[in-house]
């Protein structure tokens, strides 16, 4: 019967195949013509930005929650992320991959974030006073506080001498506090002097303190910046009150401008002339309608901010462009009016200096009552150590900051940096690496080349105080869009920060632009590619076809099995951050 | 239990009674109802088996293959362009020796576009190693489904029931439904030889040598040789278990036929009418009905047609540039042991065309006057002159 039939092979002699041993005798790496590469490299918005702050780690460690990770990282590179949260020109968002999918990550609102929620003592990271050499820096704003935070960083003992009561320089006395309030400030300010820092304030070198004195210091960083703003008018006499647009910032109740039917002009395109129209127009206590700002260059050419200007514009403030000024009139020693020649500028895209001309013959005349100029700054004269080399204003520096003086370095505004606060500290922080190496008699340029970040002007301040073989990152290479696999995202809005309705904040120095909330914050970090830098997604792994990804292969990276892995590619493609990719292999 | 039922219902009842731990399909037409009355089943908490709504009928094979792999009796059901796309993983099934029981509702396979009658689907899958019904009527589908799982699970090779659209999948017939107990004594429990065992990890179909493959090839060639002495005992076993048989061909009067019709599928049923009226005008004619296609039962047939004078072929398929694929194939079986006897090639039903009893007392009567067989296929009966009849 049926029953009886078997199959014509006997059970343990299948007539199936079937393998009761393992492939692992088959070493298909023997096939590989390519190998995969696991590193980390640089992200775009990291090479974008002036001070090299490895931005898409940190926004890795808050995706995991870790607040104060994000912000310890930051603090590697940058000492003022609170204030930078809020003023900086954010070149990292122009770059943002992202930018190129949907919209770049709010990444400025970030800063702020973790400045304002993350909580961090760096004290115990870093070796305070172990060095006995000792450095002068010379001026409080933010190149000099960078030095000076990373010199203490790196253990030596510093002394910061500010002229004024109050440290700070540009950051106190020139950005007024509806863009960043006193206390952020103070917050960053009191994380830096935690290092040990010695502050001497209202202390002018060269008056209280003599240059004499500061033989003592091993070296000294220069970090004067520009104080003095520009005069308008100084061949027609000083008989006339013209006030300078820094002066202005620096105290805005002292120049008796309250009175709102004053005609107040400010003359000037830049930043300061901004601030000065806004800051006045809250001294005014929001009545803005005897404000005006005018300069002559278009309203694209102006070298303020452009979410200022507009922020300027919805309060009230009326800005007038393509007009230079030309000729004033005086009645009785007072001056009655202005005249405006129509003008045009001409940038040198290469030394920035504008070149203004006259177009055509008309004069636009302008009653004023109250005249203030924010057309620049420049240096004191005295503030300077006798004998120092300076040239068109500016003091002479070699690459790397070294001045004629012997020991002397110099940063920031006063050696020619870009006029930004971003700029400012990573001069200072440039400084503090060829200072140190200057100190410890290394080569600065091969120190510089070792951590420099693409083909940017900065490097990796971490990197340099750990030195190369800490982790798995390629600081040379920036991860470009073409290295995102889209397919592992989606589309979501940007989140931008609210801002204080226009009627209400221009009668107030409340912050005009408000944080982020926590949960808003939450989808942009979740938004963020995270160019370059491993999360530990496992896409590798789950996608090799020969299970041969090796998740710990030492330095915190992936690696792969070089018996079995035959180079076919999926991990690099379904990698997708650009941290895996393939390059010939060389047997 | 005495139903009226579709043929898809007869398959979808036949499968049920088999107690499948698995059944993992993809619909089509004309198969959905056989998909959509285990889905009610499973819906309803009866169906006692594991349904997986698969996403093509690829996928289907592909999990079937696996379940059965594991030791889980398998069912599926499939059609025209479904078949089509499994086909890779027919060969699978049998060179990995799974006994799943598939039906497949012969279908016109596109282009162009059609959903009726035709046996090309299934015929295209003639060297995959499977075992092929083609059944007749409904309660046919619904008993053989059965007798698939005990022949399949005896030689572990996958067994298809192929049914014809509509002329049986669609229509309804009164069936007998055999009671569980019954169906439970005739079909024990699935025990393979080896399985998929976490307790003893294996590979299954790795990569083998050159004679490796060629003997797991001729043992496969074998088991399908002992299929065909398997399927005859199981339908034996079966009749006298439940009554019904019906051989792995059918012979309808060919005690003394001279000319005998040789088909498959529903056309075997309409053939018996024409047969009974052609029988009343004295002719003698009778009819052999192919009901296994693989393994070829070449001995039966020759047997059945030793003494025949004519043979007429009526088939709903067409191999382009060759004939039909039975006419084909049973003048391969005969030519090694009976020469001479003249075999006609009638192509007729395609694309679900019906073939009627007048149809086929033409064929008949074309046979009756032909004196050499034709080299190609006959495709029109109408033209009455060009037979002169």
């Amino acid at each position: 019967m049926v029953m009886r039939y078997r199959p014509r092979l006997r059970r343990d002699d299948p007539f199936v195949a079937i393998s009761c041993d393992n492939s692992l005798s088959f070493k298909t790496g023997t096939q590989r013509s390519e190998r995969p590469v696991f590193i980390n490299k640089i992200a775009p918005c990291r090479h974008a930005c002036p001070i090299g702050i490895d931005i898409s780690t940190a926004f890795h460690l808050a995706s995991q929650g870790n607040i104060d990770g994000a912000l310890r990282t930051y603090l590697q590179d940058n000492p003022l992320p609170g204030v930078c949260g809020r003023v900086c020109y954010h070149p990292c968002e122009a770059e943002c991959s992202r930018g190129n999918f949907d919209e770049s990550i709010s990444i400025r609102s970030f800063e702020r974030f973790i400045a304002d929620h993350g909580q961090v003592d760096i004290r115990g990271d870093v070796p305070i006073h172990s060095r006995k050499e000792k450095i002068a820096v010379i001026g409080s704003g933010p190149a000099g506080l960078s030095t000076a935070y990373h010199m203490a960083r790196l253990g030596y003992q510093v002394t910061i001498f500010e002229g004024r009561s109050e440290i700070g320089g540009m950051l106190r006395y020139g950005i007024p506090s509806y863009r960043l309030p006193q206390s952020v400030l103070n917050r960053d300010i009191q994380r830096i002097q935690s290092l040990g820092i010695d502050i001497r304030g209202n202390t002018t070198v060269g008056k209280e303190v003599s240059w004499k004195e500061l033989s003592s210091f091993d070296a000294v960083f220069l970090a004067v910046g520009l104080q003095s703003g520009k005069i308008l008018f100084e061949p027609f006499g000083v008989d006339f009150p013209v006030i300078s647009g820094l002066e202005f910032l620096a105290d805005p109740q002292k120049w008796s401008l309250s009175d709102s039917t004053q005609k107040t002009l400010i003359i000037g395109g830049g930043n300061v002339a901004i601030d000065v129209a806004r800051t006045l127009l809250r001294v005014r206590n929001g009545n803005g309608g005897n404000i005006t700002v005018i300069c002559p260059e278009s309203r694209d050419q102006m070298p303020s901010l452009s979410e200022e200007v507009n922020e300027a514009l919805e309060e009230g403030i009326s800005i007038v462009n393509g007009w230079a000024p030309d000729k004033l009139h005086r009645k009785d020693r007072k001056l009655v009016s202005l005249d405006f020649y129509q003008a045009e500028v001409r940038i040198d895209e290469t030394s920035g200096t504008l070149e203004i001309m006259r177009v055509g013959k008309k004069i636009k005349n302008l009653a004023v009552d109250k005249l203030i100029v924010a057309i620049g700054q420049s240096m004191e004269s005295d503030i300077l150590p006798p004998g120092i080399e300076v040239k068109g204003g500016k003091v002479v520096v070699d690459e790397w900051g070294r001045t004629s003086l012997p020991k002397f370095f110099a940063g920031g505004d006063a050696i020619g940096e870009k006029a930004f606060v971003a700029d400012a500290i990573a001069s200072g922080k440039r400084g503090a690496l060829a200072i140190s190496c200057f100190l410890q008699g290394r080569d600065a340029v091969s120190e510089f080349q070792a951590y420099h970040l693409g083909k940017s002007h900065t490097f990796s301040f971490r990197h340099f105080i750990e030195g190369p073989e800490n982790d798995s990152v390629d600081l040379k290479r920036v991860v470009s869009f073409d290295h995102i696999n889209t397919l592992f995202f989606s589309e979501s809005p940007r989140n931008n920060p609210d801002r204080l309705d226009p009627g209400t904040r221009k009668s107030t120095f409340e912050e005009v632009t408000c944080g982020l909330e926590p949960r808003q914050m939450e989808e942009e970090i979740a938004r963020c590619f995270r160019c370059g830098t491993c999360i530990d997604c496992e896409n590798c792994l789950d996608f090799c076809p020969d299970i041969s990804i090796i998740k710990d292969a030492g330095v915190g990276m992936y690696g792969f099995d070089s018996d079995y892995c035959k180079g076919c590619g999926m991990c690099s493609v379904a990698c997708p951050r650009g941290v895996v990719e393939m390059v010939e292999e060389t047997i | 239990m005495r139903m009226f039922l579709t043929g898809n219902h007869a398959a979808a009842y036949g499968a049920k009674l088999s107690r499948p731990q698995v059944i993992a399909a993809y619909p089509i037409t004309p198969q959905s109802p056989i998909y959509e009355k285990i889905s009610e089943w499973d819906g309803q908490g009866a169906l006692g088996a594991r349904m997986m709504r698969v996403e093509s009928e690829h996928s289907a094979m592909a999990a079937s293959i696996s379940a059965s792999l594991t030791g889980a009796r398998t069912f599926t059901a499939t059609a025209s362009q479904g078949i089509a796309l499994m086909h890779e993983l027919l060969h699978f099934a049998s060179g990995m020796r799974v006994p799943i029981v598939m039906v497949n509702v012969n279908r016109s396979l596109a282009a162009p576009w059609s959903f009726w009658s035709e046996q090309t689907d299934s015929l295209s899958q003639r060297d995959t190693g499977w075992l092929k019904f083609y059944v007749a009527d409904n309660q046919e589908t619904l008993d053989t489904v059965i007798q698939a799982f005990k022949i399949s699970e005896t030689v572990f090779l996958p067994t298809m029931v192929v049914l014809e659209a509509f002329y049986i999948s669609h229509f309804m017939e009164p069936v007998e439904v055999p009671d569980q107990k019954l169906v439970d004594d005739f079909l024990p429990p699935f025990e393979p030889a080896f399985r998929l065992d976490t307790d003893n990890p294996a590979a299954f179909s790795q990569t083998v040598t050159q004679s490796q493959y060629a003997q797991f090839r001729i043992q496969r060639h074998q088991a399908m040789e002992d299929a065909l002495e398997v399927a005859g005992e199981v339908d034996m076993e079966y009749q006298k278990a439940f009554g019904r048989g019906y051989g792995l061909l059918e012979s309808y009067r060919l005690e003394d036929a001279e000319t005998v019709l040789v088909t498959a599928g529903t056309i075997g049923c309409t053939a018996r009418v024409a047969i009974d009226e052609l029988r009343e005008e004295g002719k003698k004619v009778g009819m052999l009905r192919i009901r296994l296609f693989r393994p070829f039962p070449k001995e039966q047939l020759i047997t059945s047609l030793r003494h025949a004078k004519k043979i007429a072929v009526i088939e709903r398929n067409l191999s382009p540039g060759q004939e039909g694929i039975f006419c084909e194939e049973l003048k391969s079986a005969l030519y090694s042991r009976v020469n001479g006897i003249p075999v006609c090639g009638f192509v007729l039903g395609l694309g679900g065309t019906n073939v009627s009893p007048l149809h086929i007392k033409k064929v008949f009567a074309i046979t009756e006057q032909m004196n050499e067989a034709p080299l190609k296929p006959i495709l029109n009966i109408e033209d009455e002159d060009a037979f002169g009849i």
